[in-house]
């Protein structure tokens, strides 16, 4: 445990080394899922949409935008170690390696997390779209976040193990995170898309991503809702942790670094 | 004049290289080719939804219809596909390697112009897919909207839109220049890339302020909004106006910025 709790303090280092590039990446997701409120504002401007206030619409994307950096990252640096063969200097060290991933992606993740909602929560009580949820509002919603964090890196470190195979297994993880940022309601509330849809991906682990967090904590679902939401991604995570399993050990085995 | 058109000659030769060489490497791995050009296509896909979704619940969005939305739509990711072929990898690279590292020296060091080597040596040969279907969407737009598109304001498109591309082109380049002075500065590039998926929705439908940003300190209405309202005749003259004013600004500001920059390079660990 001392050892992943070191990787922690170097990457907390690391951020602040450079914090300049990592408030930009944070502001990167922020502003842009924010504006997406702007675009389904200026539709709201010429037509009313059923289920969706203004008030609503800035909440929305503002959590989105605060729940977005749980599941988005890039997982690059998985690739580039089994494409260079830097992968044999982790695996003869003695710990794990996907351990030292989650971490590393952890303390990014967690600081963006923290900066989004320093600044982000005060920015909607700024502008007026400042509500009360209740507690257990607020607990299932903060509930939610350690489960979308570990399904998406779960499946990010699977998709980025296809380098085993793949020589670009970055197109296939992009392809994944475009999908997966659709089907979790992240540029677009999942309840205007038809609503077969929205009953059939009940069941993936996507809506669970954003869409079902966000509806718990404006209030618009009930807690029942939000408890099956959380067994059915813990579901998911118990199969992605298979399939991760299952593909990184065929990959280490099929792995070879040959003069390195 | 004439040593212009030398100069232009030669560096349109050294691409000719340059890009034979990158296709030769890409058709090497070309399950890699097919899958990188497929994953453009999931994400303009996912964008293209929200369009189509935007437009079932109104018919009309800050004065642009349907069709026409979807022309936006397509020249955003016409423009995309043109500045991924020709220099946006190149200006990645530049942030997040080349000054770094100091491999910016082997450009400097050729009898090149060293922004052209710097922008254009790696052509991202897997976005010509993409950019091809969404060439044919606008196409088919184009189409559907000839009844408003007349001769005229199509050659008016056509230049306007070659003008808006040198535009885009400068900004992300003056921008690139923070790297001289920021050790870890890539993300300055990718703030402005994930902008421009805004690109694609009118710039009329923002607040006042946003507009102004987005004609000016974060010029992506150059993407695809101001060539577009040409093509379609809403407010020419003042987009013209705009590219007027901005093209000769930003290509100020391209100058000073690059060589500013330079002069601060000081290449790896010196």
């Amino acid at each position: 445990m001392k050892k992943y709790l070191l990787v922690i303090k170097i990457t907390a280092q690391e951020i602040l080394q450079y914090r300049f590039n990592f408030l930009i990446h944070v502001l990167k997701y922020a502003l842009s899922i924010s504006m997406m409120a702007l675009v389904w504002l200026a539709v709201q401007a010429e037509t009313n949409i059923e289920g969706l206030t203004p008030e609503s619409t800035v909440r929305y994307f503002f959590f989105a935008a605060i729940l977005y950096g749980l599941s988005n990252f890039h997982t690059w640096y998985v690739e580039e170690d089994i494409k260079q063969g830097r992968l044999s200097k982790y695996l003869t060290k003695p710990y794990n390696y996907y351990l030292f991933g989650f971490t590393n992606q952890l303390t990014y993740t967690a600081t963006e997390l923290i900066i989004k909602l320093l600044v982000m929560i005060p920015l909607l009580e700024f502008f007026g779209f400042n509500f009360t949820p209740s507690l257990a509002q607020i607990i299932f919603f903060v509930f939610y976040m350690p489960l979308i964090y570990v399904f998406s890196f779960l499946t990010q470190f699977t998709v980025a193990s296809m380098s085993f195979w793949l020589k670009d297994a970055y197109s296939l993880r992009w392809v994944s995170l475009s999908i997966s940022r659709f089907l979790a309601g992240i540029i677009i509330p999942l309840n205007l898309l038809p609503e077969k849809f929205l009953n059939f991906s009940f069941f993936l682990p996507f809506q669970h991503l954003a869409y079902t967090p966000i509806q718990v904590i404006q209030g618009n679902v009930s807690l029942q809702y939000a408890s099956q939401g959380m067994l059915i991604l813990s579901f998911w995570i118990a199969i992605a942790w298979i399939i991760k399993e299952k593909t990184w050990q065929k990959g280490v085995h099929s792995y070879e670094a040959i003069g390195i | 004049m004439k040593q212009l058109a030398f100069s232009f000659r030669r560096h349109l030769r050294i691409y000719k290289h340059i890009l034979s060489f990158t296709a030769k490497y890409m058709m090497a791995y070309r399950v890699s080719f097919f899958i990188r050009s497929l994953h453009n296509i999931f994400y303009v896909a996912t964008f293209f939804i929200v369009t189509l979704v935007i437009y079932q619940h109104t018919s009309v969005l800050g004065g642009w219809v349907k069709d026409e939305a979807i022309l936006l739509f397509s020249l955003v990711h016409i423009t995309y596909g043109i500045q991924l072929f020709l220099f946006m990898r190149g200006v990645e690279e530049f942030m997040r390697l080349r000054i770094k590292s100091g491999d910016f020296d082997l450009d400097l060091l050729k009898p090149v112009n060293s922004q052209f080597m710097a922008f254009f040596r790696t052509p991202w040969i897997d976005s010509v897919i993409f950019t091809l279907i969404v060439l044919i969407l606008f196409i088919r737009q184009t189409l559907i909207l000839s009844h408003q598109i007349s001769l005229t304001s199509f050659i008016s498109f056509v230049v306007s839109y070659l003008l808006c591309l040198i535009i885009w082109y400068l900004v992300l380049v003056s921008y690139a220049t923070v790297s001289f002075y920021v050790t870890k500065s890539e993300q300055v590039i990718y703030f402005i890339e994930k902008a421009s998926d805004f690109a694609q929705y009118p710039t009329n439908i923002f607040p006042k302020v946003i507009q102004q940003a987005f004609l000016t300190i974060l010029p992506i209405a150059f993407v695809a909004y101001v060539p577009s309202s040409i093509l379609l005749g809403k407010d020419v003259q003042k987009m013209w106006t705009m590219i007027l004013i901005i093209l000769p600004i930003s290509f100020i500001i391209n100058k000073i910025a690059w060589r500013e920059g330079l002069k601060r390079y000081s290449s790896a660990s010196s």
